[in-house]
């Protein structure tokens, strides 16, 4: 099909995608188009005459795309244009808890089992090329496969064990946190500090001795070197490689986190309310997003997601963010568990947000980069950023009036209980944490339209509107 | 350890197939504290080969596991068991 570029429009090269040389993502008059190159064409309609593309589209595995005639921003090397499917919300591993990581592992797993099916190969397995859409994992960068060579060993291995293994297991192993670490890294976490991390009876399995210490003993000495011509000689048959997979696969669909112990993994009877108070929140908070209709709500502060559902139910996608990996894990696991399609979890400490990573600071956004809410809810979560985390209630209001026009936000106020419990065991310090304050505050940047008591609880509920500035 | 033991005693293949690679490749376990300049792809290579055999080995296991767990299931006529 053409699509019309009728001046001016505007093109941007994706600021993420430059390492491939099969390819690029850019954006034209906000569309989002990958460039085939010239020098992948072969392997590109391999895709297409093996059949893999509708198998794996039909599989939900690999985002649909389609053929378009669009002016490219480097038309000397361009094969084919296509236009991808949206990605609702673009996430990375960094920020998904243990059951999203496990489920992006499986579905590159499957790709790469149904791409040797089918005469090809997975030629990376990175863990950014894996998005989600609908509630389940898929491939988003098409540019990933090309022909399989008899004998060839997997060239990802070593990404796939960096990527999705090794964090797997620390979590697994050692401690959910550490799912934090890639973060650190541009390229997964190292198989040598992988191996040095894990505890050491990981040595007595065969899965965690090979994939990762053997692994990583191995890159390290023949880092530098050429593949061996004995090596070379012996390649790997198809069957030995479709072997390493699917013992990878089995490996990683045994883990099984139990996602309790931490601070809200009980939150739903931790919260602090009388049932009657809780249903009438849950109320108001749906009328509001009622009122204000959103495409689009970030939910933050969200635990296991029950204001998420409500925000839902009013047919909104929605981001679903919490800091605690036990609380995201649950709320993922029902979100599977209902067959859910529009919420998508998120790992973020709030206080600490994601920040733009990767070469010049911008092949992985911000999460305030990414900002695209219609509404904000930020149910119970005021205090434990002005008291657990100091940060002044201007400095609140102006964050969270980057993140979208329309804000549903709850005051708590300092005589609550829960309150107090942030407060036992420190001074305080906080004088400007009143009502009074927190309106001040939030009158600079917002124009309140409603203010309800929560029932007999002593809290507040807010909408308020972003003023234009 | 304790572990390690229980599985020698209820899983003994393929514990004894761990402890088999574990002593082999003792010395390329021992953790260092070298950091250089890393070429990942032929380590990752040569491994791949070199543990094929290992690898073709665990999975028959598994295979063979799945298919006497089969014959159980088809004899109890219970297909939870």
């Amino acid at each position: 099909m053409t699509v019309p570029s009728s001046p001016p429009s505007s093109v941007e090269v994706s600021s993420a995608s430059f390492r491939d040389p099969s390819g690029f993502v850019f954006r034209r008059d906000g569309v989002l188009y990958r460039q085939v190159n010239r020098r992948y064409a072969e392997h590109f309609a391999a895709l297409h005459a093996s059949g893999l593309y509708d198998v794996l589209v039909a599989e939900g595995m690999l985002v649909a795309h389609e053929r378009v005639d669009v002016e490219s921003p480097r038309p000397e090397i361009a094969a084919v244009l296509i236009r991808p499917e949206p990605i609702p919300f673009i996430s990375y591993p960094y920020e998904w808890c243990f059951g999203q990581l496990r489920d992006a592992a499986l579905v590159t797993l499957d790709l790469q089992l149904q791409a040797l099916a089918h005469g090809m190969v997975l030629k990376d397995a990175s863990a950014f090329n894996i998005q989600f859409k609908a509630g389940r994992p898929l491939l988003i960068d098409t540019l990933s496969f090309e022909v399989y060579r008899e004998g060839e060993p997997w060239s990802a291995y070593r990404q796939f064990c960096e990527h999705f293994l090794a964090p797997l297991l620390l979590i697994h192993d050692v401690d959910p946190w550490l799912g934090r670490l890639p973060a650190l890294t541009a390229d997964g976490i190292p198989l040598e500090v992988a191996s040095r991390l894990l505890p050491w009876r990981s040595r007595l399995s065969a899965s965690r001795l090979l994939h990762v210490h053997l692994h990583a003993r191995s890159v390290r000495r023949y880092g530098g070197r050429a593949v061996p011509k004995r090596i070379q000689r012996r390649g790997l048959s198809q069957k030995a490689l479709i072997n390493l997979v699917q013992g990878l696969r089995h490996t990683v669909a045994r883990l099984d986190w139990k996602a309790v112990g931490t601070e809200w993994a009980d939150y739903e009877t931790q919260h602090g309310y009388e049932p009657e108070d809780y249903a009438e929140k849950q109320r108001l908070v749906a009328e509001m997003l009622r009122t204000i209709g959103p495409a689009i709500v970030w939910d933050l502060g969200a635990n296991m997601g029950d204001f998420s559902r409500i925000a839902r139910a009013t047919g909104a996608f929605v981001l679903s963010v919490d800091m605690d990996p036990a609380a995201v894990e649950q709320n993922y696991r029902r979100i599977v568990s209902e067959g859910e399609t529009g919420i998508h979890p998120l790992w973020v400490d709030l206080q600490n947000p994601s920040p733009g990573l990767g070469w010049a600071n911008s092949e992985r956004d911000s999460l305030t980069a990414r900002a695209d809410a219609d509404a904000v809810l930020a149910l119970a979560l005021v205090h434990h950023l002005a008291i657990t985390g100091n940060v002044p209630l201007t400095s609140i209001a102006d964050w969270l009036a980057q993140l979208g026009p329309s804000l549903i936000i709850e005051f708590v106020a300092k005589g609550d209980p829960q309150v107090q419990r942030l407060l036992v065991s420190r001074e305080d310090v906080f004088d400007e944490y009143t009502r009074e304050g927190f309106e001040a505050a939030f009158e600079r940047r917002y124009q309140m339209l409603e203010c309800r008591q929560i029932g007999e609880s002593g809290r507040t509920i807010y909408r308020y509107e972003r003023l234009q500035q | 350890m304790i572990r390690f033991i229980r599985r020698m005693v209820f899983h003994p293949v393929p514990a004894a197939g761990t402890l088999l690679v574990a002593l082999a490749a003792f010395h390329m376990v021992a953790p260092t504290r070298a950091w250089a300049y890393l070429d990942p792809i032929t380590g990752s290579i040569v491994l791949q080969v070199l543990a094929a055999g290992f690898v073709a080995a665990i999975a028959t296991f598994h295979r063979t596991r799945v298919w006497i767990a089969g014959l159980f299931r088809k004899r109890t006529g219970d297909p939870k068991s």
